[in-house]
């Protein structure tokens, strides 16, 4: 029985290693040597946004903390709860398929896209409570401070790393979907459940992003 | 460093603790008049977090060498990349010299 639509030379020899590997354990690793790699350019990706923060923290202080004041710690907060249960959820998922808990998988895994959902939600409930209280550069950007130029350079830098934050969520939740869908079909098992393991990798990266991206912009007094 | 290739259940639940505990001690933080440190304990906070997570959730402490060195690469280069940068701007102001 085909459960997979593609040829799949791990599924169909479990306990055979492929030739370019010295064992099981190097092949195993393999998958995540690459991911980790990958997740590398990810960290590149975000490490030149962080050092841009860093410098405009540097040159102007008091406008971080202006513009902090105007991030919804509540909300904030609640976000930061949902990403990190959400981790937990996803470890778990990972968990379950390397124990052969099929039903445990699919249904962790469907958690950990739910929660990745809400976080979207709450944070498009920010933007747009943002966007009431004029806080958008660019598209209608009132500040009463004396240095409006520099808390709108802040909200520039706010909105572009949450904002590629949001994308990465999203991002993770549609991959999370197609390994949800693999999941029900019961592709993955105690020999085969590196997808899983990896698409977990990728969303403890982006909930690593979002725990420094909470106290940067929304903790600032 | 561990026999066994992944945490158990118990395991994870204690670093979902601990991170929920961090998380209610940073926010708690913004409440306490520490003036610059805000900012060390947020980001000394954060970085136990991310070492939580990495650690545990993301399996490295059941790793080889070759995964953690490459997991630890990531780090070491945005030390570098914040380090240099503020070695510029943190000296932009001149300083004269006292004589």
């Amino acid at each position: 029985m085909r459960i997979l639509p593609w040829r799949h030379p791990v599924l169909e020899n479990p306990e055979q290693v492929a030739e370019q590997f010295d064992d099981k354990a190097q092949e195993r690793d393999a998958a995540s040597l690459g991911m980790w790699v990958f997740l590398l350019t990810e960290f590149l990706f975000f490490g030149v946004l962080f050092a841009c923060y860093t410098i405009a923290r540097v040159l102007y202080p008091d406008a971080f903390a202006a513009a902090s004041s105007h991030n919804d710690l509540i909300l904030g907060t609640l976000e930061t709860t949902v990403l990190l249960t959400s981790s937990l959820t996803m470890a778990l998922a990972v968990h379950s398929a390397q124990h052969n808990h099929r039903k445990l998988t699919s249904l962790y895994l469907l958690i950990t896209i739910g929660f990745g959902i809400a976080f979207l939600g709450i944070h498009s409930v920010e933007y747009y409570k943002h966007y009431q209280e004029q806080l958008m550069p660019g598209i209608n950007f009132t500040f009463a401070d004396e240095n409006t130029d520099q808390v709108e350079l802040v909200f520039f830098l706010y909105y572009v790393m949450t904002g590629f934050h949001m994308l990465h969520v999203l991002i993770g939740v549609i991959e999370l979907g197609v390994i949800a869908h693999l999941a029900r079909r019961g592709v993955f098992s105690e020999s085969y459940y590196a997808p899983v393991e990896m698409s977990g990798l990728y969303w403890h990266f982006v909930d690593i992003i979002w725990i420094y991206l909470f106290p940067l912009f929304y903790l600032v007094s | 460093m561990k026999e066994k290739n992944a945490p158990d259940v118990k395991t994870f639940f204690t670093v979902w603790l601990a991170l929920m505990l961090l998380l209610i001690l940073t926010v708690a933080s913004t409440y306490l008049p520490i003036g610059h440190f805000h900012v060390v304990a947020n980001i000394g906070i954060a970085a136990v977090k991310m070492l939580l997570v990495i650690l545990f959730f993301m399996h490295i402490w059941y790793r080889r060498s070759l995964i953690r060195f490459v997991s630890f690469t990531a780090f070491f280069w945005i030390i570098l990349l914040l380090g240099l940068t503020l070695v510029d701007y943190l000296t932009r102001p001149i300083i004269t010299p006292p004589w």
